[in-house]
């Protein structure tokens, strides 16, 4: 583990990718959290019902730890209704 | 669709199994041959065929090959190293997501990213992450996840 006094290593210049041997789907819609968002109120926006919020939170959970908490600017994946 | 695991897929298909053999009397079965015929069928195969995903295995390794395989697996890194994580996957459902989160042992998130796929039977994913300065040396774990599900987190660390 490095010292506590040591600056947290910046990882924003990290490089990243991927292939599949499976071909992609079409590109997911997506939407930009903006400030006041919740993941209901964007459910009800575009669902028209913010029950479904729980299918935003299934198909993010690998950006969205917790379904209380998104960020403005997280742009989120939605599944077809 | 919904992630499933290896062990529901194999129950799934036994379940499938036994039910073509209790209606081996019954016409609607298709007869006593088929339902043996069925009961023979390579579970593997029956898995591929599955419209549920399943995820038949996970690697980290330094070096990948043709068919997104790991040909160097490993789990101690050196910091100019690439390192990648090869999900192996089984089933046909109509779409799939499989995702990479990796971390920092600080808790830092290193990287995140995921991919949409349509999976035709037997099929394998790679992510990869580098970085051009080179690694911090110390611990870093890489979880990944299937349709929003966490399905396997491997530890590696990178050492000079």
């Amino acid at each position: 583990m490095p010292k506590s006094n040591e600056p947290l290593p910046d990882f924003s210049d990290v490089r990243s990718g991927g292939s599949s041997t499976a071909p992609a789907t079409s590109p997911t819609e997506t939407y930009t959290v903006k400030k006041g968002d919740s993941l209901s109120k964007i459910a009800k926006r575009v669902y028209g019902d913010a029950a479904q919020w729980q299918k935003i939170y299934a198909a993010n959970r690998d950006i969205v730890e917790n379904p209380d908490l998104i960020h403005p600017g997280q742009v989120l994946k939605l599944p077809a209704a | 669709m919904k992630y499933v695991g290896r062990t529901l897929s194999s129950l799934a298909v036994a379940a499938v199994a036994l039910a073509g053999c209790g209606g081996g009397n019954d016409a609607a079965s298709g007869g006593g041959a088929e339902t043996g015929a069925a009961a023979s069928v390579d579970t593997a195969a029956a898995r591929a065929a599955s419209n549920e995903l399943s995820i038949s295995n996970v690697m980290i390794g330094r070096r990948i090959g043709a068919g997104n395989r790991i040909t160097e697996p490993t789990f101690q890194f050196v910091p100019n190293d690439t390192v990648y994580v090869a999900v192996a996957t089984e089933g046909t459902p109509a779409s799939a997501t499989l995702g990479a989160v990796w971390h920092f042992q600080t808790g830092q998130l290193v990287d995140s990213s995921s991919q949409a796929i349509q999976p035709q039977g037997a099929e394998a994913t790679e992510f990869h992450v580098s970085r051009p300065k080179g690694w911090p040396v110390g611990t870093y774990k890489v979880t990944v996840y299937a349709d929003g599900d966490s399905v396997d987190t491997k530890t590696f660390a990178v050492k000079k």
